[in-house]
């Protein structure tokens, strides 16, 4: 008879626990807006040049260098267009080095969102404005993402079949919300820190939903008084809810970087095959020039804490060297070195800046005159298109 | 050939750790008796890497050819395994309890093998993109490749004027991880792959202590597998592992370690766990500035549980309620020692050279939920935290647990307490700094969330009578 009893709590336990559950995925959160305004189909309006965009094979084509902009032109779109909050794409295939988004300027002031990169693109859109004459410089953009790896041909296609404003998706709300949950979102520099960025927690409202059923789910396993293996079932089944997108983007990654990283490169993006080079560059005029001793000379790249400068840095550390950016310091040492100076600082090299800036320390510039001071103390060594280096003498 | 590297060095961690424990126990004329191979190995594993940073520390004060060093280490590494061999056929030192392997072990160990490689199998394609790896940690071991381990490493005002020192711009940063960067360096071409392999058999490793301390508990089989399931599908922790190359998932695994060997001490109260423990703290410091930080909060949480299972815990009450008093009337501490100045009032935190700050409010509360709460499969599982902070009051725990439970209470206060009045408030507010913290705190709140799950009603298994 108790037994009979224990089954009928653990029945009841998971019949309202999975009631819970698909309540909670399928409560609507979003404010309801009326439906009686009929998509907007977004191609008519393109602007843009005819050999970046084509139709073939019931696709719409894109085709997207390292940037790509697609005008929205207002007087194709109804005037009721700021009233729709949906902008869905169909069949959407984008390479995953590349993101798209849609842009517009309201009140001189620019507003971006990021469109989920899922096959069926459902984003929630807010014009922010009951006026459409407001709205300026309308677009998509889609962008080249150089932040991980080289990608040896950037100007690959995007292809969608459709492109529109609609107020909600036909599906209703879990289409809007799995094509959120299921955005794409590729590993940066800066994945260290988790791969949502504090303005976008897409993941929130799966959190939410997901964690009121587990309140509730607790609430019955207490009033119920079932075996805590149950709770524990709950709460597996939780974990793989929240956990398919995390999964899903991690096979996706695998993707994106097998096409960003083909070939096992040391490199870490564009940029450090820059500095890599200039590295080389460098080293071979070093290693040219007969008053070099690594062992005495101390070198300097000028220049702040950056990317570009640590991996130059980096690439040179067999030689004693170091990155800064304050030149009064660098006419105040004793020090044997070498300067490297780039772009920006390359003037730095010409014999009448070079009295300048080593003889920086006020006592010496107003004391003496150029003429008075003769030789400065450096000397130049080479001077190169993106680098130049001078050595003290 | 990577992954082989990788495990052979993994390998000279352990025989390291089991030399140096198996040698400890024969001058303390006391037997090693291995209940657990995988615990055994895996202590010695996290011992040896110990042991590495301090000897590679020493030797670094010493002008010796990279040469020389092979030498040493190669003579160590043998030294290690003739201990082990006489310990085995001479003196029959080591005790292995004889356990089969049962399909739970078995499965256990396919899962984490299983989850180990798809991290790896992710992260092989990524170069060293970590800041922290290739200019800090990767970086300094460069320089001692091309300068010689003692080369002193200094910033731009000692660099320049001194001849013999090398430059980098995180010269004050600890040498720990980046001596275990430097022998990889020196012998194989490509080390940084080495070193993945070793931060994920490090991590393997911390997973498969946590089950051993599970079991301890009587944490039924299921909830192992799903344990091991949770700790290879959050992403944050993933991504330190994929793009391997920060200090913080080391600071994770051994203040994770800390607390097991904690538990273990209290337990057992054996003088080889005592040592451990205090291997293990000191190496926090070695591996990141901020480790001081959580050896204060451990020593502090030792110190509190023993002092409320104290007979004169009403005194030891009165004197820090007096203490308090007095530090209010007076407008706090202002000490001035060897070791700097020790300054705490309302204004101002100073604590010797490690710390000195301002105390202003700041409002985080915002990145503080989006932190915990709102990002990601690991926010789901901190949904918990309120559940287990009631348990750690309800439930009766052994001293063991209650030690963890005031560590996380107060590691939990002391990061609330910097993060709202202090300038750390300003890396939280773009989740830099939060996240760290969170990641180093989630294998401890998991375990400890585990440990919870199985003392539901019904759930954890029966103890074995004998």
């Amino acid at each position: 008879m108790e037994r009979v009893t224990v089954n009928y709590r653990l029945v009841l336990y998971w019949l309202l626990s999975m009631l819970a559950l698909l309540l909670c995925l399928w409560f609507p959160t979003e404010q309801k807006i009326p439906r009686d305004l009929p998509p907007i189909d977004l191609v008519k309006s393109f602007e843009v040049e005819p050999s970046y965009l084509y139709f073939l094979d019931n696709q719409f084509h894109a085709v997207a260098g390292n940037r790509l902009e697609i005008g929205l032109k207002k007087k194709y779109l109804k005037n009721k267009f700021q009233r729709y909050n949906t902008l869905v794409i169909n069949d959407l295939n984008i390479s995953l080095n590349k993101v798209i988004s849609l842009n517009w300027t309201l009140n001189k002031q620019r507003h971006k969102v990021p469109l989920n990169l899922t096959r069926t693109s459902v984003n929630r859109i807010d014009f922010n404005t009951r006026k459409a004459k407001d709205i300026k410089n309308l677009h998509l953009l889609i962008e080249h993402n150089p932040e991980m790896g080289i990608h040896k041909d950037p100007l690959d296609e995007v292809t969608f079949s459709s492109m529109y404003l609609s107020n909600g998706h036909p599906s209703g709300q879990p289409a809007v919300d799995f094509s959120e949950w299921l955005d794409y979102s590729p590993v940066k520099f800066n994945s260290i820190n988790g791969y949502t960025s504090p303005d976008n927690t897409h993941l929130k409202k799966l959190i939410l939903k997901v964690g009121t059923w587990l309140l509730i789910s607790v609430v019955l396993y207490v009033l119920l008084g079932v075996n805590g293996q149950q709770l524990i079932g709950t709460l597996l089944i939780g974990w793989l809810l929240v956990s398919i997108p995390y999964w899903y983007n991690f096979h996706r990654q695998q993707n994106q970087l097998q096409e960003a990283f083909p070939e096992n490169s040391s490199y870490l993006n564009a940029l450090d095959r820059q500095a890599m080079d200039t590295a080389r560059s460098i080293t071979s005029k070093l290693e040219s020039l007969p008053a070099f001793d690594p062992k005495q000379h101390k070198l300097v790249i000028f220049g702040p804490n950056q990317f570009i400068y640590l991996r130059l840095f980096y690439h040179l550390s067999e030689y004693d060297v170091a990155v800064h950016n304050t030149l009064r310091d660098l006419s105040q040492t004793s020090a044997k070195a070498i300067y490297v100076f780039f772009a920006g600082s390359g003037k730095l090299c010409h014999p009448a800046m070079a009295h300048q800036w080593t003889y920086m320390t006020s006592d010496q510039l107003s004391n003496q005159s150029f003429d008075r001071i003769g030789t400065p103390p450096v000397k130049v060594v080479t001077m190169e298109a993106d680098y130049c280096m001078v050595m003290t003498r | 050939m990577t992954v082989i590297y990788g495990l052979l060095y993994a390998a000279y961690f352990m025989l390291l750790g089991s030399g140096m424990r198996v040698m400890f126990n024969w001058v303390s004329g006391q037997h090693v008796l291995i209940h657990k191979k995988t615990e055994f190995f895996a202590q010695s594993f996290f011992q040896g890497i110990f042991l590495h940073v301090v000897l590679f520390n020493i030797l670094q004060f010493f002008p010796l050819a990279h040469s020389w060093i092979l030498i040493l280490t190669g003579s160590l590494v043998s030294a290690c395994l003739l201990v082990l061999i006489l310990a085995q056929y001479h003196g029959k030192m080591l005790r292995f309890q004889s356990i089969a392997p049962t399909r739970l072990s078995l499965s256990l160990l396919v899962l984490v093998t299983a989850g180990t490689c798809l991290i790896y199998w992710n992260g092989r394609l990524l170069p060293n993109i970590a800041w922290d790896s290739w200019m800090i940690w990767e970086g300094k071991a460069k320089q001692w490749l091309a300068q010689g381990l003692n080369v002193e490493i200094s910033q731009w005002q000692e660099w320049i004027g001194n001849p013999q020192a090398v430059f980098n711009v995180s010269a004050h940063y600890p040498d720990g991880i980046s001596l275990l960067y430097f022998l990889p360096k020196l012998i194989f071409t490509d080390s940084n792959p080495v070193v993945h392999v070793l931060a994920l058999v490090a991590y393997a490793l911390t997973t498969l202590l946590m089950i051993s301390r599970l079991a301890k508990f009587n944490t039924p089989g299921y909830l192992q597998l799903v344990f091991v399931m949770v700790m290879y599908s959050i992403p944050l922790i993933n991504n330190h592992l994929m793009i391997f190359g920060y200090a913080d998932i080391w600071m994770a695994m051994y203040v994770l370690l800390i607390m097991l060997t904690l538990m273990d001490y209290q337990d057992e109260g054996h003088q080889g766990t005592g040592l451990t423990i205090i291997g293990y703290l000191l190496l926090l410091p070695m591996l990141k500035l901020e480790g001081w930080v959580w050896l204060g909060l451990f020593v502090l949480a030792h110190l509190l549980v023993k002092a409320y299972r104290s007979r004169f815990r009403s005194h030891l009450a009165v004197v820090a309620t007096v203490a308090i008093i007095v530090m209010m009337i007076t407008d706090g501490i202002h000490l001035s020692t060897p070791l700097g100045q020790l300054i705490i009032n309302s204004q101002q935190l100073v604590v010797f050279n490690l710390l000195n700050t301002p105390l202003e409010f700041s409002d985080i509360y915002a990145a503080l939920l989006t932190g915990f709460f709102w990002q990601n499969n690991w926010s789901f599982i901190w949904l918990g935290l309120p559940f287990l902070l009631v348990t750690f009051f309800t439930q009766n725990q052994n001293r063991a647990s209650q030690v963890s439970h005031v560590f996380m209470l107060l590691a939990l206060l002391c990061f609330l307490f910097l993060f709202f009045f202090t300038t750390a408030s300003q890396w939280a507010r773009d989740l830099t700094a939060l996240n760290r913290v969170v990641l180093q705190l989630t294998p401890c709140y998991l375990f400890l969330l585990f440990k919870m799950l199985s003392q539901l009603r019904g759930v954890a298994d029966q103890p074995d009578p004998a």
